[in-house]
């Protein structure tokens, strides 16, 4: 299917895209780029659209190599960043213009342009200029457009950015259900990692125009494979200790954070008994705990927020301070000593920066 | 009122007689057909158009009203022409440079005399046979005119948001049809403004076309100096013919005005 090698772009000093390299699985694969802003998503995306030659790399559709085939004949749907309708073309000719140079006939056009804006919820609005609209109504428009010409792939470059957060869930539920029935393969763009989990089969996390992991929404939030993952998807707590056991078969390591106090934990990668590590844990993986046992500890409560459905507590256990979140059941005071058990560490080998 | 408003009044209806002032003077000598002898010196005792009848049945000046319109429309569509390519580079910023020298030089035509550039072609012409053509005049013309219709392109280009391109690539346009779809009725307004500024430029050019091109190309601006004195006194003729020079140039400015929004002041 859809696969990319070793794409390389570089602006001067800045390596916008530094060696990415993914394929999709399937054919109707929804696959997002994640990453915070500047990571080279846009670049990579616009790389698969044939708008940015590449400086190195190649790109694949089906078996052919498309890298050299130029951005009007790849047939892709792409949603810009920053909607880039045009101006002077009624929100009608707008979804209409690529459905036009295909010189389908009016009947079509008529009935893909309606369909497409029905999907987006702007029926009603077609003899309207884009400067007649909100920024979430362009921002449909340029959906509606994308998705008009039964694109080979669809590319989206945070497409729901500017949408409220009712009209943003039910696009987004949209877009999928119409991907799969089009089984085209969609790659998506977007900083927002909620929105990411929820709308992929797979992920792929970026940072510094690399890909830092790839996998399902599941993996990449239980199973991060760097700190940079665990830190950008979710909540993360990191402490520092030093390895002090390792059991390579069953994947878990042993990490003294203090004097007397060790974690277990999964293994991201393999680590060195004696070398230094990272350990996240998540809030929602520290729980009160009844007795002792692995990987529980006694800590002093200092903060308690209520977030409604939710508390957060944060905890100290000497220097190192802990996150916790909780149901609102759970009751503490601040001041309280409690133990807590510390579940799903991950254990990351500590680079040298 | 305050003192100073009245003040203040006072001194821009004086400014806007000075503006108009002549202008006037110009409308009513073309139309007087006979005026007082000592009393009311100032007015005229019989009014008509007889003076343009006069212009219109004189075939020599009626080519060069003719001649006029043509020079002027060719050279608005030749500068555009000529324009359009860099200011398409340039105003889109797919090359960095050049905007800023166009900016600082291409000027210097409009500003230095006009003799001194006529004197500085005069040479060049008699050597290549230009002298007394009007493809020379043409080009003559279209020299001071190049600024202005580079400035008001490349802002036409630059205020074009990149990615229309890209948008229009992306859904299947290519070349002429991205040209047609996208630019051209984006750049309306700016075309428009070049194509009357360039226009009223050459309408209003005198000294190149008396330097290069009199007697075979001659223009009503030519005619109407020497009406005016340069070799005749006719001032009810070179009235009526800078009459005829100075409407239509009214007339365009403010119909793009009132179109397209664009403003004389801000070219
Ligand atoms: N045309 C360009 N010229 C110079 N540098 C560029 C260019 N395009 C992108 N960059 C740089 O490359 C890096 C990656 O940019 P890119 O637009 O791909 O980021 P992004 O992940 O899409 O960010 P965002 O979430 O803010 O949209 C950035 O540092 C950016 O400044
Ligand atoms: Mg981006």
């Amino acid at each position: 299917m859809l696969k990319v090698v070793n794409l390389k772009k570089y602006y001067g000093k800045t390596r916008a895209v530094d060696g990415v390299t993914f394929e999709l699985k399937r054919k109707d694969e929804f696959f997002s780029l994640l990453g915070p802003s500047g990571c080279g998503k846009t670049t990579t995306l616009r790389i698969i659209a044939g708008l940015i030659k590449p400086d190195e790399g190649r790109v694949y559709f089906g078996n052919e190599d498309i890298t050299d085939v130029p951005v009007e004949k790849r047939e892709v749907g792409f949603v810009f960043q920053s909607y880039a309708l045009f101006p002077h073309m009624t929100v009608f000719e707008n979804v209409a213009f690529g459905l036009k140079l295909k010189k389908l006939p009016e009947e079509e056009i008529r009935k893909r342009v309606k369909e497409a804006l029905e999907l987006v919820g702007l029926q009603g609005l077609e003899d309207r200029y884009p400067r007649q609209l909100s920024g979430g109504q362009q921002q449909r428009v340029a959906i509606a457009r994308a998705i008009a010409v039964h694109p080979k792939m669809l590319l989206f470059d945070e497409p729901l950015s500017n949408l409220d957060a009712k009209l943003r869930e039910r696009v987004r539920f949209e877009l999928v259900e119409l991907q799969k029935k089009l089984k085209i393969p969609a790659i998506y763009v977007t900083h927002d990692q909620a929105e990411a989990l929820v709308i992929s089969d797979r992920i792929a996390v970026m940072n510094r125009g690399r890909i830092e992991q790839i996998g399902t929404p599941y993996e990449i939030y239980k199973r991060p494979k760097t700190p940079f993952v665990a830190d950008f998807i979710g909540i993360s707590n990191f402490l520092e200790g030093r390895v002090v056991g390792v059991d390579n078969e069953k994947g878990i390591a042993t990490v003294e954070i203090k004097e007397g106090i060790s974690l277990e934990g999964f293994l991201s990668r393999n680590v060195h008994k004696g070398s230094k590590a990272i350990i996240s844990i998540r809030p929602e993986n520290i729980r009160l705990a009844q007795k002792e046992g692995v990987n529980v500890v006694e800590s002093k409560v200092v903060k308690k927020t209520f977030l409604g459905d939710s508390y957060d507590y944060r905890l100290v256990l000497g220097d190192i301070e802990l996150r916790m979140k909780t149901g609102p059941e759970v009751e503490l005071e601040v001041g309280q000593i409690v133990k807590v058990e510390l579940k799903e560490c991950i254990v990351f080998p500590k680079e040298r920066r | 009122m305050k003192r100073g408003d009245k003040v203040g009044i006072i001194l821009a209806s004086l400014l806007a007689f000075y503006i108009f002032f002549p202008l006037g003077v110009m409308i009513l000598e073309s139309l007087a057909t006979q005026w007082y002898r000592i009393q009311k010196w100032w007015a005229p005792e019989k009014v008509g158009i007889k003076w343009y009848v006069q212009v219109f049945q004189t075939p020599e000046i009626f080519k060069a009203i003719w001649m006029t319109f043509v020079i002027a429309i060719t050279v608005a569509v030749f500068v555009i022409l000529l324009n359009l390519l860099p200011a398409y580079v340039i105003g889109t910023g797919k090359i960095k440079f050049g905007r800023d020298f166009f900016e600082t030089f291409g000027s210097i035509p409009q500003t230095v005399p006009a003799v001194a550039l006529g004197v500085g072609m005069l040479p060049v012409y008699s050597r290549l046979g230009w002298l007394y053509t009007f493809h020379g005049i043409v080009l003559a013309h279209s020299v001071g005119a190049v600024p202005y219709v580079f400035r008001n392109l490349t802002n036409g280009f630059a205020s074009i948001d990149p990615e229309l391109e890209e948008a229009a690539k992306v859904f299947g346009a290519k070349g002429l049809t991205i040209i047609r779809k996208v630019y051209l009725p984006l750049l309306k307004p700016y075309l428009a403004a070049a194509g009357v500024l360039a226009f009223a430029w050459s309408i209003n050019e005198f000294v190149l076309t008396m330097l290069l091109g009199y007697p075979t190309i001659a223009t009503i601006a030519v005619k109407v100096y020497q009406n005016a004195g340069g070799y005749y006194w006719a001032p009810h003729l070179a009235g009526a013919l800078s009459t005829l020079l100075v409407v239509p140039s009214l007339i365009l400015i403010f119909l793009l005005e009132k179109y397209t929004g664009i403003s004389l002041q801000r070219v």
